[in-house]
């Protein structure tokens, strides 16, 4: 028996623990008391190797001939894979290209992927799914701080004495983060959640806002309206290390208490009580996920908690800031590795002459210019013909896409569709060549956790599939005449860490004792715990002025429901993996639509009952769970199943800014299913 | 009679053990010290409190084959898988052997499980007493350390350079006589210094609970203090993981054509789904029914069915808990109300 240290691949706390291997077979997990985890495991972590070796594993690379899939050879496969990829940049030129990379891939993985991208297929479509859930991070906090991640880090938590949690069912989705601050509530420490469901956190609250969906820029605000009538603001801090104040007093001034209150449904007294308890403060940190990002106005939700901050004097020091929770184990990772389509790595824009030149000097090839396309807008393309080739990898846009019906259109409209996975999902389904992928038991690397922490990932088993997924998209480079030749990840982030200047001192050895933070510049700085001590990325704090706009899509007479759309602890995004975990899917086994108990009685269904949801994209039939902890008219449905796909529901209508589809929020309307025509 | 042995023979001792049985021993790994079978570059400690997670896994493993099966025909062919290796599990501490006994009761009785049993049975048992508590430990409380009177094949116990050893039984006996020459007599003298060790040892105990007082207070705990408790469950199930009591197990059968074999996993109680009946119905839908079951099954259903509480004391739930959920904490604010 052996057990190898590594880091988990379910969500973007990064914990570690050892995956224990007998005969070659991973058979369970071993906490370790060390890491930021020291000891800790959700449900997920503690089951993280059941999927491993499922029997649907992909074990061969697998090519469609006559509508059924056929094994072939990697010779066969990657032979087909570049010969329809130069066709088509022949033709039609780069841009008629598109990538998708993978946040669940290594950071390795991902650079490899983006250069592919960039230097061999022409193009800078290449995107992760990150659009899909903190896209608005990125871009929101670049504006107002120069930089687009988490301030702070997990372990200080329990140094903050006001804690705000805002859009994140943390205990479910971010476990670790979750437990740190229930630690920090029994040390004292106050906490404030703003969600419109009664989500297991707020029974540690404070102060619980159920807040109507959609309305956090009101909220906020509203919060710093109070703030700043009340003389809470941190005046020398705004003084000295911010600019735009003005601008932003006077948009706030409208915000009062009252209009809050008609606009979220949030009491101007809980309102007045949140934003003192906040701004009084000796160190409040504010915390947030999807609920904030994944609207048309994220960026704009984003950008209003970093105003919140700044205001208060909340930024730079420990036990404070703003705080993202990335979704995924690499999501991080994914957009430090430039698998988005307008920068290279550590964000380094690709329209700058000055850079641009310096990564076509360092891969010997023309780059080009223009920023590329996001997954909504390649699906679009696609559906017009304007994209015709797609190499996804370690993505289910089939799944985790809004306007699914939209998607597999486009996706069936390309000319060639190559997708890298490990098993067999709802997109692979639809592609030409299916490539085999390897799991992070099979691969040696590293991932980027939500706090900026580079962690070792290591390699427990060989490769189900008989080779390294790293040298996969090196494989098909090579057959466009483009040398990739590596000798291991190790040297790939080598590249990385020369080229980018963020990861300037991370090599994998530095890394054997529990990792390192970024920005961590040079070989002997010891990494960074908490942002913008002395001075922003882009020298003074932005703030944003911003108004109020309504959700897209609210709710009226046809459909006169509003629909969120989330996740539970035991499943992970679309289901790939949690779903062929034994334990993990005996606990929630089937998908469920939350609906308030008044509605319940007013539809007449009773628990377990199918239920048809249906919005202006499609309709889906569903088993109710009758529950108060939604709001009345607000149902909540996890997009973790295939059998009932909730993205046949949600609205694609993107945020101009960050260009994030409206996920949580769209009109619905629910009946209860009789006849069994219905369905 | 008693021996001892140099500390720096020990791990030439447990090298010399290793062409005839599969020697598990506390290794250092990463920093902290984990439970694994020697090879040749591991690296023994003897510089351990105990290992975040029991060592019960050498005898319940996460995952076990019971058996695989192939058509054969109109039937079907079904081998088991019975493993029958010969072992010495070396560093074992008294609450995680007393744990073994319990759940000798629980595999044994009138449906004896084979594959825990025939592991169990070659297993040689080298235990160590407890010098040094961990913070969470309250094995004294218990009645299941630091030292143990039975139960053991070998138990050693640090007397500073050298280790005093006791014979338990002939299995234990059998593996000392391997390397003879490495273990001398050891005076009365000894015994008397190790006394003195494990008193010194229950003196830097922090914990104390009275498992009698709390098995009888639980029954009439009011339940919204269960139900503020179960708040903070996250239901991750790191506590029965790495409990050295808990056994619970689910069996799943997995088909490749027309072959496939069964496997037992450890599972948990504090899962939701655990309970979960056809049709929905969960008897112990709640985190605090769960969490209430949990420890009345430690101190008061163990008790009733084996005449021995559930809990040895090794304080390992409170170390992982997600939910930062002191059991010992909770048990004795309870017993104060």
């Amino acid at each position: 028996m052996k057990k190898v240290l590594t880091t988990c691949p379910y969500c973007g706390c990064g914990c570690n623990f050892y995956l224990d291997v007998v005969a070659g077979e991973v058979v369970g997990v071993t906490p370790t008391a060390r890491a930021i985890n020291k000891g800790r495991l959700c449900v997920k972590g503690w089951n993280a190797h059941e999927f491993i070796h499922n029997t649907e594993r992909l074990k061969k690379p697998l090519i469609k001939k006559d509508d059924e899939f056929v094994e072939s050879t990697w010779e066969e496969a990657l032979d087909l894979v570049a010969k329809r990829l130069k066709d088509i940049k022949k033709e039609y030129g780069g841009n008629d290209l598109a990538v998708l990379s993978s946040a669940k891939c290594t950071n390795e993985e991902n650079f490899l992927m983006m250069k592919f991208a960039r230097a061999v297929l022409g193009t800078n479509n290449i995107d992760n799914c990150a659009r899909l859930c903190h896209a608005p991070t990125v871009a929101g906090l670049m504006m107002a701080f120069g930089g687009g991640v988490m301030t702070n880090s997990i372990d200080e938590v329990t140094r903050a004495d006001v804690i705000l949690v805002i859009g994140s069912n943390t205990t479910e989705t971010h476990p670790l983060a979750g437990s740190e601050i229930i630690k920090a509530v029994e040390n004292g420490s106050k906490l404030i959640v703003v969600d419109p469901r009664e989500i297991p956190l707020a029974r540690f609250a404070k102060i619980h806002l159920r807040s109507r969906l959609g309305s956090d820029v009101a909220l906020l605000n509203g919060m710093m309206n109070v703030i700043i009538n009340e003389g809470l603001e941190e005046k020398e801090f705004i003084e000295e290390r911010t600019e735009c104040f003005k601008e932003l007093r006077k948009t706030v001034e409208k915000y009062t208490p009252e209009r809050i209150e008609e606009i979220s449904g949030v009491r101007a007294y809980d309102l007045k009580s949140a934003a003192r308890m906040y701004a009084k403060a000796k160190r409040g940190m504010i915390i947030y996920c999807l609920g904030i990002t994944q609207h048309v106005v994220g960026t704009d939700n984003v950008l209003s908690l970093a105003n919140l901050a700044l205001l208060t004097g909340n930024v730079g020091k420990e036990g404070t800031g703003v705080n993202p929770l990335r979704g995924q184990n690499n999501v991080q990772g994914a957009c430090d590795m430039g698998a988005l389509p307008d920068v290279y790595t550590g964000y380094q824009p690709v329209i700058n002459d000055k850079i641009r030149k310096k990564f076509e000097r360092a891969w010997k090839a023309p780059l080009p210019k223009d920023a590329g396309l996001t997954v909504v807008e390649m699906m679009d393309a696609a559906a017009n013909g304007k994209i015709r080739g797609m190499y996804i990898s370690g993505e289910n846009p089939m799944l985790s896409n809004p306007d699914i019906n939209h998607v597999r259109d486009a996706l069936e409209k390309l000319d060639i569709l190559v997708v890298q996975d490990i098993f067999l999902t709802e997109t692979a389904e639809l592609a030409d060549v299916v490539l085999p992928g390897c799991s992070y038991a099979e691969k040696n690397g590293t991932f980027t956790n939500t706090e900026r922490r580079v962690q070792l990932v290591r390699k427990a088993i060989d490769p189900i599939c008989g080779k390294e997924e790293w040298k996969i998209v090196c494989e098909v480079a090579n057959r466009f005449g483009h040398k990739m030749n590596y000798g291991s990840p190790k040297e790939i982030m080598e590249e990385i860490s020369s080229l980018t200047p963020i990861y300037g001192g991370i090599s994998h050895e530095r890394l054997e004792n529990g990792g390192l933070q970024w920005p961590c510049p040079t070989k002997d700085h010891p990494g960074t715990k908490y942002l913008y001590e002395n001075g922003f990325s882009r020298g003074k704090g932005k703030f944003h002025a911003i108004e109020y706009i309504s959700s897209d899509e609210m709710p009226d007479e046809e459909y006169p429901f509003l629909l969120t759309t989330g996740r539970v602890s035991v499943h992970c995004n679309t289901g790939t993996m949690t779903r062929r975990s034994g334990t993990l899917n005996r606990e929630v086994p089937k998908g469920f639509d939350e609906i308030n108990p008044v509605d319940a009685k007013e539809i007449g269904v009773l628990k377990g009952q199918k239920v048809k949801v249906s919005t202006r994209r499609g309709k889906i039939i569903i088993n109710a769970m009758i529950t108060d902890e939604v709001p009345e008219k607000t149902l909540f449905i996890p997009f973790h199943f295939s059998e009932e796909v909730t993205n046949v529901l949600t609205n694609p209508e993107l945020d101009p800014i960050s260009k994030i589809p409206e996920f949580k929020v769209c009109a619905a309307n629910i009946e209860r299913v009789d006849d069994v025509e219905d369905r | 009679m008693m021996w001892k042995i140099d500390k720096g023979d020990i791990l030439k001792w447990l090298k010399s053990l290793k062409k005839d049985f599969e020697v598990i021993a506390p290794v250092k790994v990463h920093g902290e010290v984990l439970f694994m079978p020697l090879s040749d570059d591991t690296e023994i400690t003897l510089d351990y409190t105990n290992t975040l997670e029991s060592p019960k896994e050498f005898f319940l493993p996460k995952t076990e084959e019971m058996f695989n099966f192939r058509r054969k025909g109109e039937d079907f062919e079904i081998t088991s898988k019975i493993d029958d290796k010969k072992r010495v599990l070396f560093g074992i501490r008294p609450c995680d052997v007393n744990a073994l006994t319990l759940l000798d009761e629980v595999f044994g009785g009138k449906y004896r499980d084979p594959y825990y049993f025939s592991i169990r049975r070659n297993t040689t048992i080298v235990a160590m007493t407890c010098v040094q508590p961990d913070i969470n430990c309250f094995c004294d409380s218990m009645g299941t350390g630091p030292s143990l009177s039975r139960d053991f094949d070998l138990l050693f116990t640090e007397l500073d350079e050298t280790y005093l050893v006791e014979v338990g039984t002939n299995k234990g006996e059998e593996i000392l006589k391997l390397k003879k020459d490495l273990f001398k007599e050891a005076d009365e003298t000894r015994r008397d210094e190790k006394k003195r060790k494990i008193e010194a040892a229950k003196k830097k105990i922090k914990r104390r609970i009275d498992p009698f007082e709390i098995s009888k207070k639980l029954k009439y705990v009011d339940d919204e203090i269960w139900r503020k408790l179960g708040e903070r469950c996250m239901s991750c199930g790191g506590c029965s993981h790495v409990c050295p009591t808990c056994h619970c197990f689910d069996i799943r059968d997995i088909f490749v054509d027309e072959a496939g074999k069964r496997r037992r996993y450890w599972d948990s109680c504090m899962l939701p789904g655990f309970t979960r009946m056809a049709g929905g119905v969960n008897p112990r839908g709640t985190k605090e029914s769960r969490i209430k079951q949990r420890y009345n099954c430690k101190f008061n259903y163990f008790f009733e069915r084996y005449g021995r509480f559930g809990c040895v004391g090794c304080g390992r739930c409170t170390d992982v808990c997600q939910g930062n959920i002191d059991m010992v904490e909770f048990l004795k604010e309870m017993n104060h109300h």
